[in-house]
């Protein structure tokens, strides 16, 4: 025969249970939130260097225009727009960062950043011509180009991901668009 | 009293005890998660306070409103924890500067003897000869590497004559919780929450008048 007071320990044991059970997933959920925030801090300051490294004054709109016949950051360069290049990418030689000159050479850029105390960070760019107009990327050449930076928190050498975040995994993705107008000024 | 209820006492009295000795364990515990939450929250916090403002001022090196009046170097003093570079203040908040070059200094400063935390420095801001602001903030690294045209990285600190040649700063901050506590498990060691923060550039978009 079952005594009352041996249902009224299973009850104390199941409400004790849920008591703690419920404290520890409010405190995963906590951890798991500053964790991605930490990651967000750092992915955007890193992705914001990369848009900042490729709008920068020191590398030319397209390779096309460091060419004398181009007469880079002259207003006639304006009417040389069937000469840029189709092919966005590095050319030869460029086989490192510090070699690019010119905005597209950073298009199918996947390399790893790490930061100490942090982790490491995948960071994948892509180069696309921009129509402004349509507000949508076009392959045809024109006078804008858009630059996105994807960074996720990677293991190196594989595609795992540290982080995730409701089940996804927690990319960060940054665009902006460069004009060749402002390498005019 | 039969033997039936000495036996009942003495269980009822090891699983309370058990019970009770969880429970007291879990709350130590579930606190230090609390409290560590609570710093990491603080710590972040402070974090991107220091950097909306260091973030503002340092997309402005070299920037002046009337540009002649900017001459190279833009940076005029390079050392690995501390900086000095031209800018054009704004006057008011209506403007973007009044056309005349100021001066603003970051320095990683002393340590402060009023938290609890042993590592934490003062940052220091200063714009053009006037008082060192700062607050304490937990910040306890604050690292700045100094780039050239094609990437390497120049030693620092920085002399006068190859001051012209950075074109972006690579800035490393940490922030820690200010109080630190003690971890469960432990009588006297002080545990601290970080929080790192690291910009790979910030590209000098100014050269002033004089660049090449």
């Amino acid at each position: 025969m079952i005594r009352f007071e041996m249902i009224f320990v299973i009850l104390a044991g199941v409400f004790l249970g849920t008591l703690i059970l419920n404290e520890n997933t409010t405190n995963m959920s906590t951890s798991e939130t500053l964790v991605v925030s930490q990651f967000g801090i750092n992915a955007t300051s890193i992705a914001n260097s990369y848009l900042d490294r490729i709008s920068s004054p020191t590398l030319a709109f397209d390779e096309y225009l460091l060419g004398a016949a181009a007469q880079p950051n002259r207003v006639d360069s304006l009417a040389k727009l069937g000469f840029l290049t189709t092919i966005l990418g590095r050319e030869t030689g460029e086989v490192a960062q510090s070699l690019y000159d010119d905005v597209d050479d950073f298009n199918g850029l996947d390399t790893m950043v790490v930061v100490t105390g942090v982790g490491n960070f995948r960071v994948r760019c892509a180069v696309r011509y921009y129509d402004p107009v349509a507000g949508a990327p076009v392959f045809t050449p024109t006078w804008y180009k858009l630059v996105q930076v994807t960074v996720c928190d990677t293991v190196p050498g594989t595609n795992t991901h540290h982080f995730q975040f409701d089940g996804r995994r927690a990319d960060l993705v940054e665009r902006s668009v460069i004009s060749y107008f402002k390498f005019l000024q | 009293m039969g033997y039936q209820v000495i036996l009942d006492i003495i269980g009822s009295a090891v699983i309370g005890g058990l019970l009770l000795l969880t429970l007291l364990t879990f709350n130590a515990q579930n606190l230090e998660s609390k409290q560590q939450y609570r710093d990491e929250i603080i710590a972040q916090k402070n974090l991107v306070e220091v950097v909306n403002v260091m973030e503002e001022d340092f997309r402005r090196i070299g920037y002046c409103q009337i540009r002649s009046n900017m001459a190279l170097p833009v940076v005029t003093v390079a050392a690995a924890e501390s900086l000095r570079f031209k800018t054009d203040l704004p006057s008011n908040a209506a403007n973007e500067g009044d056309g005349t070059v100021d001066y603003v200094t970051y320095a990683l400063g002393p340590f402060v003897t009023s938290t609890m935390n042993p590592r934490d420095r003062m940052l220091y801001r200063r714009e053009n000869a006037g008082e060192y602001s700062g607050s304490s903030m937990g910040v306890t690294n604050f690292s700045l590497r100094y780039l050239k045209y094609n990437g390497d990285t120049l030693a620092v600190p920085v002399p006068y004559n190859k001051l012209k040649e950075i074109i972006a700063v690579e800035v490393t901050l940490r922030v820690e919780s200010i109080n630190p506590y003690t971890a469960v498990g432990t009588v006297d060691s002080l545990t601290t929450v970080m929080v790192n923060w690291k910009q790979l550039r910030f590209e000098i978009r100014n050269f002033g008048k004089g660049a090449i």
